[in-house]
Order: C-alpha cells, then sequence, then structure tokens
C-alpha cells in the first residue's frame, strides 16, 4: 500500500517519493482554471509528473433540490449548471419529462428553440475564443469576442429576459415568442457578425505564436476519448463524427441544413477550430430558423403542477461542451422522485488527469482551456 | 414505442444468459445480478459499445440501484444497464478497468448514495468534502443536512423545505407499469 498524505484537506496517494519532486497546488482561485477548480501538480522542473484533481468548491446539490421541488422548479436550477448555455440545459430537462408525459410541441416553439439553442452556442464559444486567447496571454481576442458576445446577450435578453440564467425551455414549449421587433434585431446582429467571425478567425488562426502554442499541443486519441465518454467538440476534433443534432436530431433540427465541423488532429488547435467553425455553422442555423420560421404557437398550455406519469427515461442533448444527458424518474406525483444530469464537463474534465500527466507546467493552463469547461456543471 | 423486445444490437451483445429486458421509449433496459456487470459491459465494448455515456444510482424501496448507460458512436444505438443492491449490502464491482472514465462516476455514486465499489483505484469523496457525514441523495437524508452537521441557519432556512414532500420509496416493478 502506498502512503497517504494531505494537502489542506485532500488526500492524495504517494506513489514514490523523491527529492526531485514537488508539489504545486493550483486554484482553487486561479484565473486560467475557468471557475474554481483546484489540480494538485506533482512536478519534476518544467515537466508535471502527477495530477490530482479536486472538484466539488461549486457543489449545491442541484439533484437534490430538483427532488424536493415541483416539476417547473427544476428548470431553474438546471440554468444554474452550466450558466454559459443554460438554454441547452433546459432543453436537457425539458426533453425527457415531454417524452414521458407525451406532450406534443407546437412546431413553432420547437423552431424557437433552436434559435435560442444556437444564439446560445455563439455566446458559450466566443466566450471560449476569448479565454483560450487569455490563457495563452493574448488579450486582444478578449475584446474582439466580448464586443460581439454583449449583442448576443442583448439577443437572449430580449427573447428570454434574462441575459445569463435565461430560463426560457419550459415544458411544452418555450417562455416567450419572436416578436418582428426581436427578429429584426437579430438579422441585423448576424448581418455584423458574418464579417466579424472572418476577422477574429484571421486574428489567431493566422497568429504565428498562437499556432506554434496549439499545435500538436495535448493530442487526444479517439480511442482514449471514448473510454473516458468525452464528447463534443474535443471528441470531433479527433476525428470522431459524432453530434446528437444530427444523429438523433430533437427539436427542429431535423429540418436544418448544417454540417458539422470535424478536424483530425486531436490537439489544443483542433479544438479550437472547431469551436470557431461551430459559431460559423450555428450562424447559418440561425439565419434558417429566422427565414423558414413557422407561424403558430410558442407554447402548449399545460398546468402549472405537472403531474408526469410513473416512469425512467435517460436522454441527451448536445451542447456546446458535449453530450448532456438527464436521467429522469418519475413515481407519478407533482415532484421529480430522482433527476440525474450527467455533465458534459464532468466527463471530459475526467480525461484531463491523464492528458497533462508529462507536459510541461506551462501548457497545462492551455490544455484545460481548450477542454473549455463549467465548473457550475462539473460540481452541479 | 413499443414495449416488445425487438432485436436490439444491445440485446444482441449480451447474449442470451438469463435476465430481465424491458423496452422503455425504444431503449433496451437489462436489469442483471450485480456480479455479471462487469462481464456484460466487457461484452458490449467488443461490440461496440465503447462509450459508459453514464454512471448513477437510484434508491428504490427493497435497495439502491446502479444505472449503466451505454453508447456506441459508430451508429448511435444505446441501452441500459441495471444492477440491484439490497439495503443490507452496498457493495459494487468497479469497472474502472473497462472503462477509466467510470473512476469519477463511481466516486460520485459513493459520495452522493454510499454505494462502495470494490477493487476501485481510489474510492475517496469527490464532489463533497471528506469530513462530510452522510449520502446527500438517499431519501432520507433531509434537503437542508442534518442539524448537527450543518451551520444553523442553513437549517432554519430550510426547515419550510424539509417538511415537503411526503412520499414512499419506489417499488422495483415501476418498469411494469409503464407505457
Amino acid at each position: 500500500m502506498s502512503d497517504r498524505e494531505t494537502f489542506s484537506g485532500t488526500t492524495v496517494l504517494i506513489e514514490r517519493e523523491s527529492e526531485d519532486r514537488f508539489w504545486l497546488n493550483m486554484g482553487p482561485q486561479h484565473p486560467s482554471t475557468h471557475g474554481v477548480f483546484r489540480i494538485l501538480l506533482e512536478t519534476e522542473g518544467e515537466v508535471v509528473t502527477r495530477v490530482v484533481p479536486v472538484i466539488g468548491y461549486l457543489h449545491r446539490g442541484v439533484e437534490k433540490l430538483s427532488e424536493n421541488r415541483e416539476w417547473m422548479g427544476a428548470i431553474p436550477l438546471t440554468d444554474r449548471m452550466d450558466y454559459l448555455s443554460a438554454i441547452y440545459s433546459n432543453m436537457a430537462l425539458v426533453q425527457p419529462v415531454e417524452t414521458l408525459m407525451g406532450i406534443e410541441v407546437p412546431e413553432r416553439a420547437q423552431w424557437l428553440r433552436v434559435l435560442s439553442m444556437e444564439i446560445n452556442r455563439l455566446a458559450s464559444h466566443l466566450l471560449f475564443y476569448g479565454t483560450m486567447g487569455l490563457d495563452l496571454g493574448a488579450l486582444t481576442p478578449f475584446f474582439y469576442a466580448f464586443r460581439q458576445r454583449e449583442k448576443v446577450q442583448y439577443l437572449l435578453e430580449l427573447l428570454s429576459g434574462q441575459r445569463i440564467t435565461h430560463n426560457y425551455i419550459r415544458y411544452g414549449g418555450v417562455r416567450g415568442d419572436l416578436t418582428p421587433a426581436i427578429e429584426k434585431e437579430i438579422r441585423a446582429f448576424v448581418e455584423g457578425f458574418v464579417p466579424a467571425l472572418t476577422e477574429m478567425e484571421a486574428l489567431l488562426s493566422e497568429n504565428e505564436i498562437f499556432r506554434g502554442r496549439m499545435k500538436g499541443l495535448g493530442v487526444t486519441k479517439p480511442d482514449f476519448l471514448e473510454s473516458y465518454a468525452v464528447t463534443g467538440p474535443i471528441l470531433r476534433a479527433a476525428g470522431v463524427d459524432w453530434d446528437l443534432r444530427r444523429d438523433s436530431s430533437y427539436a427542429a433540427y431535423d429540418k436544418m441544413d448544417f454540417n458539422v465541423p470535424v478536424h483530425q488532429d486531436g490537439d489544443c488547435y483542433a479544438r479550437w477550430w472547431v469551436r470557431f467553425q461551430e459559431m460559423v455553422e450555428s450562424t447559418r442555423i440561425i439565419q434558417q430558423c429566422l427565414d423558414g420560421m413557422p407561424a403558430g404557437k410558442f407554447k402548449k398550455p399545460l398546468p402549472f403542477f405537472l403531474k408526469v406519469p410513473r416512469g425512467e427515461i435517460y436522454q441527451s442533448v448536445d451542447t456546446p461542451r458535449g453530450d448532456l444527458g438527464v436521467y429522469v424518474v418519475s413515481d407519478g406525483s407533482r415532484f421529480p422522485y430522482r433527476i440525474h444530469y450527467r455533465a458534459p464537463s464532468f466527463c471530459n474534465l475526467s480525461a484531463i488527469p491523464s492528458l497533462i500527466e508529462g507536459e510541461m507546467l506551462a501548457d497545462v493552463v492551455a490544455i484545460l482551456g481548450s477542454f473549455d469547461p463549467v465548473f457550475g456543471e462539473v460540481d452541479r | 414505442m413499443s414495449n416488445e423486445p425487438v432485436a436490439s444490437p444491445f440485446l444482441q451483445a449480451l447474449g442470451d444468459a438469463p435476465q430481465q429486458t424491458e423496452m422503455l421509449f425504444g431503449m433496451p433496459v437489462v436489469i442483471m445480478a450485480r456480479g455479471r456487470i462487469p462481464q456484460a459491459l466487457l461484452d458490449l465494448k467488443v461490440a461496440g459499445f465503447g462509450v459508459l455515456h453514464d454512471l448513477t444510482a437510484n434508491e428504490k424501496k427493497e435497495g439502491l440501484e446502479v444505472v449503466y448507460q451505454l453508447l456506441r458512436l459508430s451508429d448511435g444505438a444505446r441501452g441500459t444497464l441495471k444492477a440491484q443492491l439490497p439495503h443490507e449490502q452496498l457493495v459494487m464491482p468497479s469497472v474502472v478497468a473497462i472503462h477509466p472514465g467510470a473512476e469519477w462516476h463511481e466516486r460520485e455514486v459513493f459520495d452522493m448514495f454510499g454505494i462502495s465499489f470494490s477493487d476501485h483505484p481510489d474510492l475517496r469523496r469527490i464532489l463533497l468534502p471528506e469530513d462530510w457525514e452522510g449520502h446527500p441523495l438517499r431519501k432520507d437524508y433531509p434537503v437542508g443536512g442534518f442539524k448537527d452537521t450543518t451551520p444553523l441557519w442553513a437549517f432554519e432556512e430550510a426547515a419550510s423545505l424539509q417538511k415537503l414532500p411526503e412520499r414512499t420509496l419506489l417499488e422495483e416493478d415501476i418498469l411494469k407499469g409503464q407505457e
């Protein structure tokens, strides 16, 4: 048996003792951990030899709280998990519950869901674009990204009434309709966003330092990612063509024409590239939504106190971070019996330790940034 | 949405060993003895179900059940495996050797439900502090925590919540009554 040592409340198995080895504590309050994440790094010179991640600093017991509220009360809690793409979390919960109840959602509501989700994807990936540059020491991309992100936030505010915790997708439809005034705003935004994307891509993809830092760093193989159940842009950057939007086509995604960007390299640059191309595709989907939006109701009227029939179901949606799976068990009462969230960031992050081991200390931040974890979701 | 067990690739990969099988919303759900789970996951992995999409637990009347969600990336085929554990013996064989990604999931189930996993490389709490008492997702754990282990204000603020909802634990045969 190996010895155990405790570093401020965290017990670590010590495999080998050596005088050259040094334990370095990173986080939980560290600008490059994108939230409250703590990693204990065992280093030998500049090289990281072991990684012990410590999570749970943002744990609020979302699953326990959900069990003690009405079904309706569980939706706002999902906003607080992945706070950068809250509408996706709403969708992930609403979809299995609607399947259990056998609700037919109006066509216009399905299109509005796709529209709001893709606008949300822009907000999430724009933040990634900015912080990825920041992690490598480039300050300018952050301002380019946030100038656009502010407009995206404004559009989401018009649609949902909230800037961050949107709470937009409800059982049976969405919260509010798309009025001609909002449609005009979105069209105006898309018109200015397309040339801005070209500018933003050139800013980093043609940057010699950025390419030099990102290419060949943190290379992942599809087998490795599969064994850790890593999904989303990280998986697609390693050459696996898997996107639930296309492959299981929930909401109105089967009526949209879009490409799934796939890169073969699997390194940090590929992950950045895939996310950037997804923004281009999202813009296309938003335009299609605006052009083809069917008329009709935006919500099917349902009682506030839902009664979901007995049963259990597991369904997942594709979020900007990967597959967000929700396992819902209902006992037929007004309260959920059990709701479990399979958070994509949680699974993606579990692959980080074996990926970082053997890398240079300065690259830890770049690899972590390219995984784009959100800790509200990891800790739930 | 038929309830008839059709020829799904998931069930074919499991072979014809004795087990309870249901189709729920087009997804095969297989309940088996806990000792057979690792072998079943190994068989499924050979058949291409290489992604352990989710691993969680749920409390029922006669015990806890551990739920495995599997996914095949090549065609998107899915399936669910379940094992039921009686309350007095909450031990499960670990599947970390087959799916390394299960490590954190099993730690979370241990943290939240108190199910221990034999042969797990590093079974510690993951989301809660190491000195936490109790397992929050068990149904007998109050929302505000136990009074003697949490700050008083937290307990008092949650006091009104502590009372609801009154509920009974689910029977094992929940799958039966379902459309």
